[in-house]
């Protein structure tokens, strides 16, 4: 047992190093929302069942983000966990120190607020810990999630998603351009969200060398399946912050052609951002 | 990045974590816990609807008149949006004066202070309190 937790100053300088990254990943991704004023109202306003269901979908997805970027290039579902677990106490301490810093967390706030704040703050904080590595390392190791599997590069199209469509949706105006659009401007814009996607995943790179001679069974095998996705995404966001309650089916499908843009947009680039 | 190969190359072994990870993961760990537990209560608890009552707490004089300190309260389970407070103050000779003021939010079981202003000393006068209503958030 004591050689199990034995001191070594390389190898704790290294993790304080990753972890200062993740501090810095955090931020990047959180501070659009921290800074945004209906995301503090609806930490007050979701229901603590959504809030429940968000924070528990969050978990394997940053489980998984963890199993393609994460603190260290180190593999194996252990480690997956630690950098979960991590990447989760960087999110939240994130959230709440910047939330503080804003006085959003004074005297006057009960507990159940600050724990809804907190946590919608929280989540998205931990998935910019976890893609810190990506994006701010010194990306030494490329390479592992090139060989990505089918499942994974959905799953990365997944993520890129919630964290475009996240970052949008609490605002009024997802709304508001629902309202202005007419019928047809929501379709053209449903179509044109679906060949942004198939020309932004062919010219990330996304799919692959080998689907890119076929641009047909790409269009079939990720760019459809990929607006598919933004849409599930952006239907399951825009339930969390509640903002389909009580509108008509018609509308429905209007603000959900508006937040399914940016989610599709985030499932193109994903693998920029991963 | 200068990185030793050996423990990289090694994951499964414990040995190779360091001291700084089991604390932060064991923060995480505690704190995601705790979350997901008091949302879960929270969860649970009976949903019963917003019940709000408004108090003035501080009267203070200012060059406009005399400022109405006003703590909303709210003991429901549900948190009200968009509280409407109104005071009607009646000074002992004269018409009555009418402010209004109105919180963006009224979480459950919190306070939430806002202001009135009167002409009038409300001290000496009659002051009523009400809220007015709200909407959900």
């Amino acid at each position: 047992m004591t050689a199990r937790l034995a001191l070594s100053p390389n190898r704790e300088r290294a993790y304080a190093a990753g972890l200062g990254r993740a501090f810095g990943g955090a931020l990047i991704f959180a501070f659009p929302l921290l800074m945004t004023m209906e995301m503090w109202a609806l930490g007050v306003a979701i229901p603590p069942v959504r809030l429940l269901a968000f924070v528990m979908l969050s978990l394997p997805l940053i489980y998984g983000l963890s199993d393609f970027a994460g603190f260290n290039a180190q593999r194996g579902w252990r480690n997956d966990v630690f950098n979960t677990l991590s990447a989760l106490a960087v999110g939240f301490a994130t959230a709440a120190a910047f939330l503080a810093l804003f006085g959003l967390l004074g005297p006057d706030v009960t507990a159940g607020e600050a724990l809804g704040r907190i946590t919608l703050q929280g989540v998205p904080a931990a998935i910019g810990a976890t893609l810190a590595r990506r994006q701010l390392g010194a990306g030494a190791d490329e390479g592992a999630e090139d060989t990505a599997p089918y499942y994974g590069e959905l799953f990365l199209m997944a993520a890129g998603a919630l964290v475009l469509a996240f970052n949008v949706a609490p605002t009024e105006e997802v709304i508001r351009i629902a309202y202005q659009m007419a019928g047809w401007q929501i379709l053209l814009l449903a179509l044109v969200s679906i060949g942004l996607l198939h020309v932004l995943v062919f010219s990330v790179g996304f799919a692959g060398q080998e689907s890119a001679s076929h641009p047909g069974a790409a269009l079939f095998r990720f760019t459809l399946v990929g607006y598919a996705i933004a849409v599930v995404v952006s239907l399951f966001v825009l339930w969390v912050f509640g903002r389909l309650d009580g509108q008509a089916p018609s509308t429905i499908v209007s603000i959900t052609a508006v937040l399914a843009f940016p989610a599709a947009l985030g499932a193109a680039v994903a693998r920029l951002l991963v | 990045m200068v990185r030793k190969p050996a423990p990289a190359s090694a994951p499964k072994t414990p040995a190779s974590r360091p001291l700084l990870e089991w604390a932060v993961a064991g923060f995480g760990l505690v704190v995601t816990a705790g979350v997901l537990i008091a949302l879960a209560l929270a969860a649970l608890a009976p949903a019963s609807p917003p019940v709000l009552s408004a108090r003035a707490a501080a009267t203070t004089p200012v060059p406009a008149g005399y400022r109405v300190e006003v703590e909303v309260r709210n003991s429901g389970r549900r948190t009200a949006a968009g509280v409407e407070v109104e005071g009607v103050l009646t000074p002992p000779g004269g018409a009555p004066e009418t402010a209004t003021a109105s919180l963006d939010y009224a979480p459950t079981g919190g306070v939430e202070t806002l202001s009135l202003l009167f002409r009038e000393d409300p001290r000496r006068g009659r002051l009523e309190l009400t809220v007015r209503g709200w909407s959900e958030p």
